[in-house]
C-alpha cells in the first residue's frame, strides 16, 4: 500500500466514522492492589464523535486517566466493550492494539514525554515515520506541523533547550504527525503556567475546529470546561454528567 | 549526631538484595580467586621447600666424565661442604610393552644408608637393604602410570645386555618433582621417560664403572660462600673431566617449578584484579543509580538538616557492607578452596610433603582489597549525593541526562550528505547520554575482547610454535644418543637400518656459556655444516651453513637473551675439554631453549672427542619410527632413542590441560561481556522506561523497540571491538613474550579467522545479553510507564 492510498484510506475511515468514532458500552475497570479491589471505572457508557472537543473533568481518583488509557488502547477494561468504527478494540491482540494506536490515536502527555536525544524536528519525524515511508514526506510533514505549532525556528533544538510550552507544542505536533483521528490529552496544561496553558488550549481548539480531529482532554481544572463542545464529569468511576456545550469559549477567554 | 538514616542502609540493601547480592558475589568471586590461589601457591611453595629440606636437596651438582669415589671423600673435606655424595647417573632404554621403549634414567643410591644429599622419600614398599644389587625404586609417577608394584620386574638395556631389576618400592625425589628430563625436555610424560633409583654399586658394575662416579652432589654450609665452594669442587674434580656444574636454581625440575609458581603468582593477581575492576564498575553503576533513585530522599535529608558528611557516610556505608560481605565470603571460600587446589596440585605433581599452613597475608589483603574496591566505586556517587541542594533535589527530576543545545557538531559534519536514519541517530546519541556508563560498557567489552585475544592467541601461538618446532626446526623423525663417541662405521650401520632414509651424526655435550658476568648452562649440539635434519631460522638471509662454517656458535633466542649477546659478540664456552672463546655467528628462532650449535669441525677444534655421540634420523615413513627405535636399542652402545612424534604428543597432551584453562578464560570473558552489556542495557532501559513507553504508545511496535535496543548494544560492541583487538594483540604479544625463558622461546601468532571469531563472539554475547532488556521493554505497563518521572 502506498503512503498516498494509506492516507486516503485513513481519511475515508474518519469520514465514514464521522458520526460515531469511539463507543464505550458499560465499561468497567477494576484494579487489584494487594487484597483491595479498586473500581476505577464502573459501568461507563460514552460515545465520541468526529470533530468533538470533549473535556473530561473530575477530581483525583475519579477515573479520568483510566478512561483515557482505555480509549487509547493502553489498557483493557475488566468488563464492557469499546468499539472503534465497527471493531471491538478490547478483542484486539497486543500487536493489533499497537497498530490501532499507531493509525488512529495521538497522545499528548502532562509531562510532554519528548525523547530527549531527538531534536524537536526529529521527535515529530519519529512519529511520522511510523506511518509514512517516504523520507521526503516525513520531513515535509514534520516541518508543516512545527510551523503549525509555531516552532519552525526551533526545529533543531533538543527538548532541553525548549521551554515547557514549546515542549508541549512539539508534543502536539508529534501527536498530529501520524494524522490521527483522535487526540487524547492527559492534563496537557497541568505542567504549564497560565499563559502557556492558554496557548496550548488554543492550539488544540484550532486542530479540532480546522482539521476535524476529535480531542478528548482530561483535566481536573474546571475552568477549562468552557472550552469543550461537550463536557463529561466523572466521580468515583461513574459518569456524573455528560453535557453538550453549544457555545464553547475561545481559549483566550478562559482564566484560572 | 543522629544516625537513624544509616538504618536505611540495611533496609535499602534488603529491598535491593538481589542487586547488592550480585555485587557482593562479584567481589567475593575476585577475592576467592585471589585468596585461594595465593594461599594454595604459598602452601605449594612451602610444600616444595619442605620436600627440599627433608631430602637435603643439593645446592649444586657437578657432572664429570668419571671420577674415583675417593675424590668424593676429598670434596667432603672442603670448607663449606656440609655433605657430598658421588653417584652414577646413566640414561638407557627400558622396554615397557611389546613394542614400546621409554628412556630410563638410572641413578645410583647407597644401599647401606640413605644418601646425605638428594635423598628419596619412599612412597610405597621399602628402601634398599645393604648389599642389594638388582633392585630398583622407580619414581612413583612412573610406577603409577604403568601400574608397577613392589615385586614386579623391569628390564633395562646396559652394556652387559638386557638386565632384570625387581621393584622394592616407589619413591619421590626432589630432583624430579616435575619430571623434567633436561632443560630441553621439561615435561616428558612417563610414557617416554622414567627415573629409576638403583643400588650405586650395582650400577657401577653394569656400566663398567667400578669404584667410579660420574656425578657429585653437594650440600653447602653457607649459601653466601656457595660460588667459592663450586670453584673449589670444580678445581678438585678438574682432572676427571668436569662436564657441567648445575646450581640448584638451574636444576631442571627446580627451575620448572619456579617458573610454574611464578606463572601461578601472576595468574593469582591478574585474574582477581580483572574481576575486581569489573566489580568496581558494577558497584559504581549500582550506587549511581541508587543515588539517582533516592534523589528526593537526599533532598529531604538535606532539608531536615543532615550535613554533607552524613550523606557521604551514608552512601559509603553501602560500600562497606558490600565490601565486608564480599570480602568475608571471598576469603572464607578462598581459604576452603585453597586446600582443594593445594591437594589437587600436590597430587598431580606427586609432591610428597604437603604443607597446609595458616596464611594471614591473603586474609588481610583480601579484606582490604574488597573494602577498597567497594569504597572507591561508591566514592563518586556518595560525593555527588552530598553535593545535591535540598530544593532542586526534592523536585521531580527531568528525563535522565538530556542532550543539550542543537545537533552535535560531529553529527552535523558527518551528516553533511544524507542524514543517517533516526534509529542510528538515536543509538549513537544514547551512548552520549551517560558517557561514564557508556565508557565503562565499551571499556568492559573491549576488556573482554582483550581477554579473548589473549586466551585464543595462546591456542594459535602454541599451535603455530609446535608446527614451527616440530616441522621446521626438528626435521628428524628419530634421535638416538650413545654412551660413548662412535665412528663412521656405526653411522654406516645405522644408515643401513631398514626404515632409515638419512642419518646425520651429531655430538651432544653439556656446556657452560659465559659472557661478561652472565653465565648459563646449555647443551652444545655439534651438527654437520650442511645439516638437513635441523632447520635454523637466523633471519637476515643468512644460511646455517654460512653461520656454522666460520667456526662460530649459533645460540637459541633464549640463551642469547639470557647472556645479552647478539651476532658478532664473543662468548666463553666451558666444556669437559676446557674453556674456549667463540664468536656468536647466529641467533636461531626456535621454541626449544638452552641450546648452542657448532659444526662438527668446530667441536673437534674445541678439543672434544672425535666422532659423534648421537644421531638424527629421517625415516622412510612414520610407521617405520617404532621399528627404527627398537633397532637402535638393539645396537651396542645406544643410550636412548626418542621418536619426535612422541615428544610432540607429550606437548599436545600438556597443551590439552592448557587448553582447558584457556577455554575457561574464554568462557569467563563471554560471560563477563554478556553480564556487562546486560547490566548496562537493563539500567538504560529502566532509566528510560518512560521514553520507551512513550515510543510504544505512539505506535512503535515491539520489533522497532527491539531493533533500537539491539542497535544500541551493537554500537557499544562495535566501538569496543577495534580497540579491544588492538590492545589484546599488544597485551598478548607482551604476555607470550614474557612466558619465554631460557627453556623455551615463544612468540605471538594469531590467525585472521580467530580474530573474526572473536568479533562474532563479542557481537553474539552482546545480542544475547540485550534480549532481557527487549523483553522488559516490550512488556512494560504503558499506562504506568508513560507517567514515570525519573
Amino acid at each position: 500500500m502506498t503512503d498516498k492510498t494509506r492516507a486516503a484510506q485513513k481519511r475515508g475511515t474518519v469520514e465514514s466514522a464521522a458520526s460515531l468514532l469511539l463507543d464505550l458500552r458499560s465499561v468497567s475497570r477494576v484494579y487489584e492492589i494487594g487484597r483491595v479491589q479498586v473500581r476505577a471505572l464502573d459501568g461507563v457508557s460514552l460515545a465520541f464523535r468526529g470533530g468533538e472537543l470533549v473535556v473530561v473533568l473530575g477530581p483525583s481518583g475519579s477515573g479520568k486517566t483510566t478512561l483515557l488509557n482505555l480509549l487509547g488502547g493502553l489498557d483493557r477494561p475488566t468488563a464492557g466493550a469499546i468499539r472503534y468504527g465497527g471493531t471491538d478494540i478490547v478483542a484486539l491482540s497486543d500487536g493489533d492494539l499497537g497498530r490501532f494506536r499507531r493509525d488512529h490515536i495521538g497522545f499528548v502527555f502532562q509531562f510532554f514525554n519528548l525523547i530527549p536525544t531527538l531534536t524537536a524536528r526529529e521527535n515529530v519525524e519519529f512519529a511520522a515515520e511510523l506511518v509514512f515511508r517516504d523520507s521526503r514526506q516525513v520531513e515535509d510533514r514534520a516541518l508543516e506541523l512545527l510551523t503549525l505549532v509555531g516552532l519552525e525556528e526551533r526545529a533543531d533544538n533538543f527538548p532541553s533547550g525548549l521551554s515547557g510550552g514549546e515542549q508541549q507544542r512539539v508534543a502536539i505536533a508529534r501527536a498530529m504527525a501520524k494524522d490521527p483521528d483522535i487526540l487524547l490529552c492527559d492534563e496537557p496544561t497541568g505542567n504549564l503556567d497560565f499563559r502557556t496553558g492558554q496557548q496550548i488550549l488554543a492550539l488544540l481548539q484550532k486542530l479540532t475546529g480546522e482539521q476535524g480531529k476529535t480531542c478528548v482532554l482530561v483535566t481536573h481544572n474546571t475552568a477549562i470546561a468552557g472550552l469543550g463542545t461537550r463536557v463529561v464529569r466523572l466521580r468515583d468511576g461513574r459518569v456524573q454528567s455528560d453535557e453538550a456545550n453549544a457555545s464553547p469559549l475561545a481559549a483566550s477567554e478562559i482564566e484560572w | 549526631m543522629n544516625r537513624k538514616i544509616h538504618l536505611l542502609v540495611l533496609r535499602d540493601i534488603m529491598a535491593r538484595r538481589f542487586q547488592f547480592g550480585a555485587l557482593a558475589i562479584i567481589i567475593a568471586l575476585g577475592i576467592t580467586i585471589f585468596a585461594s590461589m595465593t594461599v594454595a601457591f604459598l602452601n605449594i611453595g612451602r610444600s616444595y621447600d619442605r620436600t627440599y629440606e627433608a631430602t637435603h636437596f643439593a645446592d649444586f651438582s657437578v657432572k664429570v666424565k668419571e671420577a674415583p669415589e675417593s675424590a668424593v671423600d676429598e670434596v667432603r673435606q672442603l670448607t663449606n661442604v656440609k655433605a657430598a655424595e658421588g653417584r652414577v647417573v646413566m640414561d638407557t632404554g627400558l622396554p615397557v610393552d611389546e613394542d614400546r621403549l621409554v628412556q630410563a634414567r638410572l641413578i645410583g643410591l647407597p644401599t647401606d644408608r640413605h644418601p646425605a644429599v638428594n635423598d628419596v622419600i619412599v612412597e610405597s614398599g621399602r628402601y634398599f637393604q645393604p648389599d642389594e644389587s638388582n633392585k630398583v625404586l622407580p619414581l612413583e609417577k612412573f610406577a603409577d602410570f604403568y601400574d608397577y608394584e613392589s615385586g614386579d620386574t623391569l628390564q633395562v638395556f646396559t652394556p652387559r645386555g638386557l638386565q632384570t631389576l625387581t621393584i622394592v618400592g616407589t619413591v619421590a625425589s626432589p630432583e624430579y618433582l616435575l619430571m623434567a628430563e633436561s632443560k630441553q625436555d621439561l615435561l616428558p610424560s612417563p610414557r617416554r621417560f622414567g627415573v629409576f633409583f638403583v643400588p650405586n654399586g650395582y650400577l657401577q658394575e653394569l656400566f663398567g664403572m667400578e669404584g667410579q662416579v660420574n656425578e657429585v652432589t653437594v650440600l653447602v654450609e653457607s649459601q653466601g660462600q656457595r660460588e667459592d665452594t663450586i670453584a673449589a669442587v670444580s678445581q678438585l674434580l678438574e682432572p676427571y673431566g668436569v662436564q657441567q656444574t648445575v646450581r640448584q636454581e638451574d636444576q631442571p625440575s627446580k627451575a620448572a617449578t619456579e617458573l610454574d609458581l611464578e606463572g601461578a603468582r601472576d595468574f593469582a593477581i591478574l585474574l582477581p584484579a580483572l574481576v575486581l575492576v569489573i566489580a568496581a564498575f558494577a558497584t559504581y553503576i549500582a550506587m549511581s543509580r541508587l543515588v539517582r533513585a533516592q534523589r528526593t530522599l537526599i533532598g529531604l535529608f538535606r532539608g531536615i538538616g543532615y550535613g554533607r558528611g552524613s550523606i557521604v557516610l551514608h552512601y559509603l556505608l553501602f560500600a562497606v557492607v558490600i565490601g565486608v560481605v564480599g570480602g568475608s565470603v571471598g576469603v572464607a571460600a578462598g581459604y576452603g578452596l585453597s586446600y582443594l587446589i593445594t591437594d589437587l596440585y600436590a597430587d598431580v605433581l606427586a609432591i610428597p610433603l604437603i604443607a597446609h599452613e595458616f596464611q594471614l597475608m591473603p586474609i588481610v589483603v583480601g579484606v582490604v582489597m574488597s573494602l577498597g574496591v567497594a569504597l572507591i566505586a561508591a566514592a563518586v556517587p556518595a560525593w555527588t549525593a552530598s553535593r545535591m541542594l535540598p530544593a532542586p533535589a526534592m523536585r521531580p527530576s527531568p528525563e535522565v541526562p538530556l542532550a543539550k543545545g542543537s545537533v552535535p557538531f560531529v553529527e552535523r559534519v558527518f551528516g553533511l550528505g544524507r542524514r543517517p536514519p533516526l534509529l542510528v541517530r538515536l543509538s549513537v546519541r544514547n551512548i552520549w547520554r551517560s558517557p561514564i556508563r557508556s565508557l565503562y560498557t565499551v571499556g568492559a567489552i573491549a576488556l573482554a575482547a582483550v581477554l579473548l585475544v589473549v586466551g585464543l592467541s595462546s591456542f594459535d601461538s602454541m599451535d603455530f610454535i609446535m608446527d614451527f618446532q616440530f616441522e621446521k626446526t626438528d626435521r628428524w623423525d628419530v634421535a638416538a644418543t650413545f654412551w660413548n663417541p662412535q665412528d663412521d662405521q656405526t653411522l654406516a650401520e645405522i644408515d643401513g637400518l631398514e626404515g632409515v632414509r638419512r642419518a646425520e651424526p651429531i655430538y651432544l655435550t653439556p656446556a657452560e656459556l659465559l659472557a661478561g658476568s652472565k653465565r648459563t648452562n646449555l647443551e652444545l649440539v655439534a651438527v654437520p655444516e650442511d645439516t638437513r635434519l635441523h632447520g635454523f631460522d637466523l633471519g637476515g638471509g643468512k644460511t646455517a651453513e654460512e653461520a656454522l662454517a666460520g667456526g662460530g656458535i649459533i645460540l637459541t633466542q633464549g640463551v642469547a637473551d639470557k647472556l645479552d649477546v647478539s651476532v658478532g659478540d664473543s662468548v666463553d664456552i666451558a666444556t669437559e675439554a676446557g674453556t674456549t672463546s667463540l664468536a656468536v655467528s647466529g641467533v636461531s628462532k626456535e621454541f626449544a631453549g638452552g641450546l648452542g650449535y657448532v659444526s662438527l669441525a668446530t667441536k673437534d677444534d674445541l678439543g672434544l672427542p672425535n666422532g659423534f655421540n648421537a644421531v638424527w634420523l629421517e625415516t622412510t615413513s612414520p610407521s617405520a619410527n617404532t621399528e627404527v627405535q627398537a633397532a637402535l636399542y638393539s645396537l651396542t652402545g645406544v643410550q636412548g632413542a626418542q621418536i619426535k612424534e612422541e615428544i610432540r604428543d607429550d606437548w599436545m597432551e600438556m597443551m590439552a590441560l592448557f587448553n582447558v584453562m584457556a577455554a575457561f578464560i574464554v568462557a569467563f570473558c563471554m560471560i563477563m561481556a554478556g553480564a556487562i552489556v546486560f547490566n548496562t542495557m537493563t539500567v538504560n532501559v529502566l532509566e528510560r522506561e518512560r521514553e520507551t513507553a512513550t515510543m510504544r504508545t505512539l505506535g512503535a511496535g515491539g520489533p522497532l523497540v527491539a531493533l533500537m535496543l539491539t542497535a544500541e548494544g551493537l554500537t557499544f560492541s562495535l566501538l569496543a571491538i577495534l580497540p579491544g583487538l588492538a590492545l589484546g594483540t599488544i597485551a598478548s604479544s607482551y604476555l607470550i613474550q614474557t612466558w619465554s625463558s631460557e627453556f623455551f622461546t615463544m612468540w605471538f601468532h594469531m590467525r585472521t579467522v580467530t580474530y573474526a571469531m572473536i568479533v562474532a563472539v563479542i557481537i553474539v554475547a552482546t545480542l544475547v545479553s540485550t534480549i532481557p532488556s527487549i523483553w522488559h521493554a516490550n512488556r512494560m505497563d504503558l499506562a504506568e510507564a508513560t507517567k514515570v518521572l525519573a
